[in-house]
C-alpha cells in the first residue's frame, strides 16, 4: 500500500472515531443542522408535487365551492362552541383531580403543521413537517391528526421537523383494547416492511380472548402520547409462550397523511401525592361532609371538599409511566 | 496532472451533495417495500471507481456523515415503552461507505481500460450489499433477528435500481472526467517486478 494511502486511511480512522464519540447534544445539533439545510429543498419538492387536494378543488365550480365554503364555514361555527364546551369540561376534570389529589392537568394545545417530506429513509419509516422551534415544537411530543395518533417529533430545526411515524418500530405507544382489560405495546414493524399496512400490539396476556374487529385505542399510560386516541382494529390475535401479540389495521393511511397536529402539552404534571389530612377530619381520620359548593377551586387545596375520599392507592386507577424493566424486551 | 485530480474531487465533492438534494425527488415504489432509486449512494459508488483512494474516503466520510445527518433518526426516547436510545451510532454509515468504497477501488484497472460491465454489476452488487449490511447493524442494535421474505425483496429490488441507473451515472462522471482531463488511473497494490 503506498504511504499516502496509509496515511489517508490513518485519517479516516481518526475521524470516524471523533464521529463515534461525539455527545448527544452535538449529534442532536449537527441532525437539527442538517434538517435546517434540507427545509428548502422539502419545499420546493411540495411546490412541485403541489397538494391533489387544492388542484382537484381549482377544477370545481365557483357555485360548488361557496357552498362547500358555506358548508365548512358552519361547520367550523358548531365546533367552536363544541370546543368551547370541551374545554370547559376539561377545567372541570382538572378541578376534579385536584379534589382528589391527582393533581394531572391536561391543557393541550394544537400545532398544525403540513407535511412536506416523506423520508428518503431505507429502514426508518418518517415524514417531515414545515413547523420547527420558532412555531413551538419540541423534541418527543405526540403528533395526530382528526383521525389518530400519527407518530412523535425527533429532531427539530427552526423551520422544520421531524416525525417519527407510528409504523416504525421505534414508535411505541402504550394502548389498550376496547371491552377487554388487555393493554400493550403498539408498534409497526422493523425497517417499515410491509408497507406500513399493519401494527403489532404486543405484551398482552397470553390467554386473552380477542376477536379480530375490536378497537385498539392509546392508553396514556406512558405518559407521551394522549389516552383515548382511536389507534386500529384488532385483525388477528396469537398467543405466544410468553404473551399473546395481536395485529392491528391503523386508523390512518399514513401514506395519505398531508396535515397533522403536533400536541403540545402546556400543562401535564403527574406527581404521586403526598398523604392529605384534610383541615376539617377528625382525629380518626373521617371527613366532615360540608355543605356543596363551599368546594375550593384551587387543586393545591384539594382533600377539603364535601366528600370523604376513597382510598387513593388501592381504589382508584392511577396512570403512571410504563416501567420497560417489566416488558419483557420492551427495553432496549 | 495534481491540478485536474483536485478539479475533478472538487466537481465530485458537489456532485455528491447535489445528488442528496436529488434524493428528495426520487419516488418510492411501494410495490416493491418502497425501494427506490438510491442516488447519493449510486453516486457515491461510481465515484469510488473513478478517484483515487484518499479522495474516496474523504467521499466516504462526508457521504456517510450527511446520510447518518439526514436519515437516522435521533430519538430522545422510543415512546412509551423506551427511554433515552439512539438507533444506531452516529457515525456507522461512515464506516460502512468506507468498506464498501474500498471495494469499488479494486476494480479501477476495468475502468481505467474502458470497461463498464463489471463495474455496472459491481454497483448493483454494492449498493445491495449496503443496504442488507445497514439492516444487519439494524438488527445487531435492536435484537430480536427477523428476516421476512420483503427483507429480500426490498434489498433485492433496490440493487436491480441501483443497476439500471449506474451505467448513466459512470458514463456521466467518465464524461465529466474526461472533459476536466481527469485520467484514471490504477494507483493500489501492484505487482513487482523483480
Amino acid at each position: 500500500m503506498k504511504r499516502i494511502n496509509l496515511l489517508a486511511l490513518v485519517i479516516f480512522i481518526a475521524c470516524l472515531g471523533w464521529v463515534f464519540t461525539l455527545p448527544a447534544e452535538k449529534r442532536e445539533a449537527i441532525h437539527s443542522t442538517v434538517l435546517g439545510w434540507f427545509t428548502p429543498v422539502f419545499e420546493a419538492q411540495t411546490a412541485i408535487e403541489g397538494d391533489p387536494q387544492i388542484e382537484s378543488d381549482l377544477q370545481l365550480e365557483p357555485s360548488v365551492l361557496a357552498a362547500d365554503n358555506a358548508e365548512l364555514r358552519r361547520q367550523l361555527a358548531e365546533l367552536t362552541i363544541y370546543r368551547e364546551r370541551s374545554e370547559l369540561l376539561q377545567e372541570e376534570v382538572n378541578r376534579l383531580n385536584g379534589l382528589l389529589d391527582f393533581k394531572i392537568s391536561h391543557k393541550e394545545s394544537l400545532i398544525p403543521a403540513r407535511v412536506i417530506s416523506r423520508t428518503a429513509s431505507n429502514w426508518w419509516s418518517s415524514l417531515v413537517i414545515d413547523k420547527g422551534s420558532l412555531d413551538g415544537v419540541g423534541t418527543d411530543l405526540p403528533v395526530r391528526n382528526e383521525i389518530g395518533i400519527i407518530g412523535k417529533t425527533a429532531e427539530v430545526s427552526p423551520n422544520s421537523a421531524k416525525i417519527i411515524l407510528l409504523t416504525d418500530e421505534q414508535c411505541r405507544v402504550a394502548a389498550r383494547i376496547d371491552n377487554t382489560n388487555e393493554q400493550g405495546i403498539l408498534m409497526g414493524s422493523r425497517g417499515g416492511l410491509g408497507g406500513g399496512n399493519e401494527l403489532r400490539m404486543r405484551f398482552l396476556s397470553k390467554d386473552a380472548v380477542i376477536p379480530p374487529g375490536l378497537k385498539v385505542y392509546s392508553s396514556g399510560a406512558g405518559g407521551l402520547f394522549p389516552a383515548n386516541v382511536f389507534m386500529g382494529t384488532v385483525q388477528e390475535f396469537t398467543s405466544g409462550d410468553v404473551y399473546g401479540e395481536c395485529v392491528v389495521a391503523p386508523s390512518v393511511d399514513f401514506g395519505q397523511v398531508r396535515n397533522v397536529f403536533v400536541v403540545v402539552q402546556d400543562d401535564d404534571i403527574l406527581e404521586s401525592p403526598a398523604p392529605v389530612v384534610p383541615a376539617n377530619s377528625n382525629p380518626n381520620g373521617s371527613v366532615k361532609p360540608t355543605v356543596p359548593g363551599s368546594v375550593p377551586l384551587d387543586p393545591d387545596e384539594a382533600g377539603v371538599g364535601g366528600y370523604e375520599a376513597p382510598a387513593r392507592d388501592s381504589e382508584i386507577p392511577r396512570a403512571l409511566p410504563l416501567n420497560p424493566t417489566r416488558i419483557p424486551g420492551g427495553g432496549l | 496532472m495534481f491540478l485536474r485530480a483536485f478539479l475533478f474531487s472538487v466537481i465530485a465533492v458537489i456532485l455528491l451533495l447535489c445528488s442528496f438534494a436529488g434524493q428528495e425527488f426520487m419516488p418510492a415504489l411501494n410495490w416493491a417495500q418502497g425501494s427506490k432509486f438510491i442516488l447519493p449512494v449510486t453516486v457515491f459508488f461510481g465515484l469510488a471507481v473513478i478517484v483515487s483512494y484518499p479522495v474516496m474516503l474523504i467521499l466516504a466520510f462526508i457521504m456517510g456523515f450527511l446520510w447518518d445527518a439526514r436519515h437516522l433518526a435521533f430519538t430522545v426516547s422510543g415512546g412509551d415503552s423506551v427511554q433515552g436510545s439512539v438507533d444506531l451510532a452516529f457515525g456507522y454509515s461512515i464506516l460502512l461507505f468506507g468498506l464498501t468504497g474500498s471495494l469499488m477501488q479494486g476494480i479501477r484497472p476495468l475502468l481505467g481500460r474502458g470497461r463498464f460491465e463489471l463495474p455496472v454489476l459491481m454497483m448493483g452488487l454494492v449498493t445491495g450489499v449496503w443496504l442488507l449490511a445497514e439492516y444487519l447493524f439494524l438488527v445487531f442494535r435492536r435484537g430480536q433477528p427477523e428476516f421476512p421474505d420483503t427483507l429480500w425483496i426490498k434489498v433485492g429490488s433496490t440493487a436491480l435500481l441501483a443497476l439500471l441507473i449506474s451505467p448513466i451515472v459512470l458514463f456521466a462522471l467518465h464524461t465529466i472526467a474526461r472533459w476536466t482531463g481527469y485520467e484514471v488511473r490504477y494507483e493500489g497494490l501492484s505487482r513487482r517486478e523483480t
